[in-house]
Parts: structure tokens; C-alpha cells; sequence
């Protein structure tokens, strides 16, 4: 047993996934606490030299590659396989996987096969002396729990993208500077999954059309509708001052749930999007910990809710008691 | 076809906010709060129902937890089920997800076999989404979770799951686990006459000791490899400051806190 923390470079399109590098400088944070430990990427997939250079990022010592055919999937039971047995071959401390749609799967698949501990959507990874301290919410972020991994190895967790802050632009996870190519590549044996074969088979992947709309996960600027945004006008005006003021715009479950968006990549919360701009817009948001775990940690926040009351006053900087519809037309006009 | 449902009770979601931390021995109070079936688990129920009257077949729901679970399964077999079984002891409580999804697969293969097992794709107070896809593990089964349509074609099920950057298809061959996203559908509302037939359908409460070849190792707390550590609420560091005036003051003095983070 080392100590080293891995960490998922999951294929988008050549590159690692954005969380990656997120994850990259959280491993950089926890290797400072634990003695001797290495941070190492990990890459699978199918004449992947260009993602596994690409995951070579600072603050990354090794990158452990597995490239095979059948890795050129979508398909979270062939590549916990891989995954698997890279770890059974250099045993990894910790393994930290990004919660996206793939990594989510994968992630308590390779867990289940190892039969290891796995901390789900961490807000937060403490190493103390003792032992490592996985920040887990429950009961849609109302409670925060200590979830830790005393016998079995590697201790597992996922994290959702956005929750941890991207690379600084020399830091831990960003790419590399010139003068600087210190990251080993091993290519590890895959010829034994010539012989598996896995009981699921990706037969197409269509790719979404490109859209012009900025998306939640890179906006400095976040314009937010809740339940108290009623009508379709109203909702239509969030969406357009959210255009004016060069934001992103996202919402809470109910619009995903009456079909007012398609997906839940307008969502933020649970199951959502995490953000974390620079300036949350919030109208009509009542503030269950559902949604707010999903906001805050934006810095400065702005709601609207008619209920002096809601909760999502105590997520905010500055509050305004009243109708968020009229509020909305109002700065509208005044832009 | 032959088709199970797992499904999980858990505290009402929309009564989450009234949770507090005891703070002395720091244990959560949720009292007064009503168990409900698990929203996305009433979607995979809305799911067998479907592949049920376009395949045929039956539908099966299961869970784990302590006697009163057997309300809810009351309830999804208001909802169009066939019959139920509960695994209710001692020894499978205080278990993590891996020892759970262990307990629950023994279910399974203790009251199956099944050519579908379907779950929703993750709970409203654990949130881990991690059972399905272990359940699949233990059993050996191909899974694929978030699904947002699922058919069946020459004896092999089609599966649609949305990514980051676009939809993929999956063939599975069955059996096989599918973890469904509440977007699947609509889940259809229950009369009073269903609710009464659901009275008379058959539901079983299973011991640890009624499942054959249960490894008591491997369920409840012993067989969590996750531990508890402290429980904290999750507290706002925030102050609220109030803008008086009317809608179009407290624009104005919206616009005035935000000029300096707009770009010309």
C-alpha cells in the first residue's frame, strides 16, 4: 500500500473533464497532509496518448493509462474493469472520481467490485491525522456528514463538478507551463480485457446541438428562477435578464419538473448543477436546502421572494421582500 | 416479462428544513416527519407499469428497512404492482450503501429470478445513487443508471441515458439493472379502488435468517465499509441586509449593487 491519491480523467472529447483539474487541486491540497503521497491521474479509453498528455497536468506525478478497444465506450461496466484492475495493480490510498453522468456510475461500480468504501458528491475532503474525512450531505444538503473509510482501501468519493475551485492559472491541476514536463505516463497491461466481455453495448451516442446559451458552470453571472416566478411571462423575463446582464440562467426543480426546461442542466441543487459565480440573481427561490446546496457558495447573492420569511434570505447578502415578477420587469426597464 | 422494483422509504422530502442537530449528543431530530415512498422510486414503479402493459408479465417491488416500510409497499402495490417483499431485521440496519445493495440483491435472487430490475436512480435523503449500480455488481448484471427511456428489443432491453454533451443508447442483455431519472414520465395517479385491491395483494416480510446463502458479514454496520463520523447542519455564513421600497426602488438599488460585476 502507497499513499497516493488518483484521480479520474474522464475522456470529454480528447480532454479531461473540467473536474478533473478541480479534483487535481483538491488531491494537491490533501497531499500536503499525508506523507509521501503522489497525486496521479487516470485515463481509459482507446489510443488515448493525447487525453493521458493532456491529463498531465501540474501537480500531477503520474498519469496510470489503460488503453484498450472496448474502452472506447460509454458503457460504466466494461470501464470499471479497467479502472478496477489498475487499482488492484498499484493500490492507490484514494481514489477521486467527478460525479458526472459516467463518473456517477462508475464510481459505486468500482467500489462494489473492490467492496471499499465510497463517499458520495463530497462538499469536502479533510485529511486529519487519523484518518480522511469525507464531507457528504444528506437530507438534500440540510445536514453535512462525516463519512470515512476505516479498514478498506482505497477510500473512494465522488464529487460533483463545480463544487471544488478550478485551477489557479500556475496552480495544482492547471496545464502545464513551459520548462515544466515532469508527469510519468505508465501504460499499464489491458490485455486482459480482450476476454471480458460486458453485458452492456453502447449502440449510439448522438451529440447535443451546439447552443449559443452560456452555461451555469462557466458564468461569472447567475440569474436564478424559483417556484414564486408563476407565470410563463414572468419566467420568460428571468430568462431575458439573465441574457442582458450576460448571465447564465438556471432554476430550481419545478420548472424541470413542469417541462419548462429539458434538462436538469439548467438546474441548480441536487441532482443539478453546482455554481459558484461571482454575482446569484435569485427570484421567487424559497431557499430548501435542496437547492441552495447548490448555490452556496456564490459570493455575492441577491434574492427576491415575497415571504419575508423564505429561507433562501439567510443564503443572501442583500434581500428584497416582494414580487419577483414585478421586480424583474422593473430591472428590465431600468437596464 | 418478470419484473422487480426496488424502492425505498424515506423521511418526506418537502419536510427536509424542519431537521435539527441535537446539539449535545449530535444525533439528527426527525421526528413528526412522514415516511414516503422515494420519489424517483415511484418513477421505476411508473416504468414497470408501463413495460408491463406493453410486455406483459408482473411486477414485483422489494425494499429493506424496519416493519412500518410496509406502508409504502402498500402503497406501490396500490399503484399497479403485483406483490411485495420486505427483508426487515436488525441485522441489515445501520448498513452503507455497499451493504445495502448486498442485502437487497439476496432479496432479489431469494424471490426472483427477475428479467428486469429497476430503482430509481437515487434517494431524496441519502442522495448517493450508488445502490443500483452496486446491486448490478453483486449480481453480475449489466446496469446502466439515469436511464431515460427503456424497451425491450429481441430479448435484449434499449436503454437512453443523457450525458454532458449528448444522449447515448444502450443494449443490455437481460437480466439486467436499470436505475431510472425521474423525467422517464408521468407517474400515474392511484384511486381509492386500487387502494383497497392493494390490501389483498400478497406481501412478504423476510428475515435475515429466511434468505438463503445470506452472508452476515457482509450486511448491516459490520458489513459497511463506510462509517459515520460527526453529523454538522449545513449553516449559511451569510447576513441578509433588506432593501426597503417599492419593486422598482429595490431594482434601482439591485442595479446599483451589481454595476461594478456587469461588463460593458
Amino acid at each position: 500500500m502507497n499513499r497516493d491519491i488518483w484521480v479520474f480523467a474522464e475522456n470529454f472529447g480528447g480532454r479531461p473533464a473540467p473536474v478533473y483539474g478541480e479534483l487535481v487541486r483538491k488531491a494537491n491540497e490533501m497531499r500536503e497532509k499525508m506523507q509521501e503521497a503522489r497525486v496521479c491521474g487516470v485515463v481509459l479509453g482507446k489510443d488515448v496518448d493525447g487525453l493521458a498528455a493532456a491529463a498531465s497536468v501540474q501537480g500531477v506525478d503520474t498519469v496510470y493509462v489503460m488503453d484498450h478497444p472496448k474502452l472506447d465506450t460509454l458503457d460504466a461496466c466494461v470501464l470499471k474493469e479497467a479502472f478496477a484492475a489498475l487499482i488492484r495493480a498499484y493500490n492507490p490510498e484514494v481514489v477521486l472520481v467527478g460525479a458526472t453522468a459516467l463518473g456517477a456510475e462508475l464510481a459505486p461500480g468500482i467500489a462494489g467490485k473492490l467492496k471499499t468504501g465510497l463517499a458520495a458528491h463530497c462538499v469536502d475532503i479533510e485529511v486529519t491525522e487519523k484518518r480522511i474525512n469525507c464531507m457528504v450531505p444528506a437530507f438534500g444538503g440540510r445536514v453535512i456528514s462525516e463519512i470515512y473509510v476505516p479498514a478498506t482501501r482505497p477510500v473512494m468519493a465522488s464529487v460533483r463538478p463545480g463544487i471544488f475551485d478550478a485551477p489557479e492559472p500556475a496552480g495544482a491541476g492547471a496545464p502545464v507551463t513551459a520548462g515544466n514536463p515532469s508527469t510519468q505516463v505508465v501504460r499499464a497491461d489491458s490485455s486482459f480485457l480482450d476476454s471480458v466481455t460486458s453485458p452492456v453495448e453502447m449502440i449510439a451516442f448522438e451529440q447535443d446541438a451546439p447552443s449559443a446559451d452560456l452555461r451555469l458552470e462557466d458564468a461569472d453571472i447567475v440569474v436564478c428562477a424559483g417556484r414564486g416566478v408563476s407565470t410563463q411571462e414572468d419566467f420568460e423575463n428571468v430568462k431575458a435578464l439573465a441574457g442582458k446582464l450576460n448571465a447564465a440562467f438556471g432554476c430550481t426543480r419545478s420548472f424541470v419538473d413542469l417541462g419548462f426546461v429539458p434538462d436538469e442542466s439548467r438546474m441548480i441543487g441536487t441532482s443539478g448543477k453546482s455554481v459558484k459565480p461571482q454575482l446569484f440573481l435569485g427570484f421567487g427561490i424559497s431557499g430548501a436546502a435542496h437547492h441552495t446546496c447548490g448555490m452556496n457558495k456564490s459570493k455575492l447573492v441577491i434574492t427576491v421572494n415575497r415571504d419575508e420569511k423564505a429561507r433562501m434570505f439567510a443564503n443572501s447578502d442583500y434581500g428584497v421582500v416582494g414580487d419577483a415578477g414585478k421586480v424583474v420587469s422593473a430591472l428590465l426597464k431600468q437596464l | 416479462m418478470k419484473i422487480a422494483v426496488c424502492i425505498k422509504s424515506v423521511p418526506d422530502p418537502d419536510c427536509y428544513d424542519k431537521i435539527t442537530l441535537d446539539p449535545v449528543n449530535k444525533t439528527l431530530n426527525r421526528a413528526g416527519i412522514p415516511a414516503v415512498i422515494n420519489v424517483a422510486d415511484k418513477h421505476a414503479i411508473e416504468a414497470a407499469l408501463q413495460l408491463k402493459e406493453e410486455y406483459g408479465g408482473s411486477i414485483t417491488v422489494v425494499s429493506m428497512g424496519p416493519p412500518p416500510v410496509e406502508q409504502q409497499l402498500r402503497e406501490a402495490l396500490a399503484m399497479g404492482a403485483d406483490d411485495a417483499y420486505l427483508l426487515s431485521d436488525r441485522k441489515v440496519g445501520g448498513a452503507d450503501t455497499l451493504a445495502t445493495s448486498y442485502a437487497v440483491s439476496k432479496l432479489i435472487e431469494q424471490t426472483g429470478p427477475y428479467d428486469i430490475i429497476l430503482a430509481g436512480n437515487e434517494s431524496a435523503d441519502g442522495a448517493t445513487s450508488h445502490v443500483p449500480a452496486q446491486i448490478a455488481e453483486w449480481m453480475g448484471l449489466g446496469c446502466i443508471c439515469s436511464a431515460l427511456s427503456i424497451r425491450v428489443e429481441d430479448g435484449k432491453a434499449i436503454v437512453t441515458k443523457k450525458f454532458e454533451n449528448g444522449t447515448g443508447t444502450f443494449r443490455l442483455g437481460l437480466p439486467c439493472v436499470i436505475a431510472v431519472n425521474q423525467r422517464i414520465n408521468k407517474v400515474r395517479l392511484t384511486n381509492m379502488m386500487a387502494v383497497l385491491k392493494a390490501k389483498k395483494k400478497p406481501l412478504t416480510v423476510f428475515s435475515a435468517a429466511d434468505i438463503t446463502g445470506l452472508d452476515e458479514s457482509r450486511v448491516g454496520l459490520a458489513g459497511s465499509p463506510t462509517q459515520n463520523g460527526e453529523l454538522h447542519m449545513a449553516e449559511s455564513t451569510k447576513v441578509c441586509t433588506m432593501l426597503e421600497g417599492t419593486e422598482e426602488e429595490a431594482a434601482a438599488m439591485i442595479l446599483e449593487k451589481i454595476k461594478p460585476l456587469l461588463k460593458a
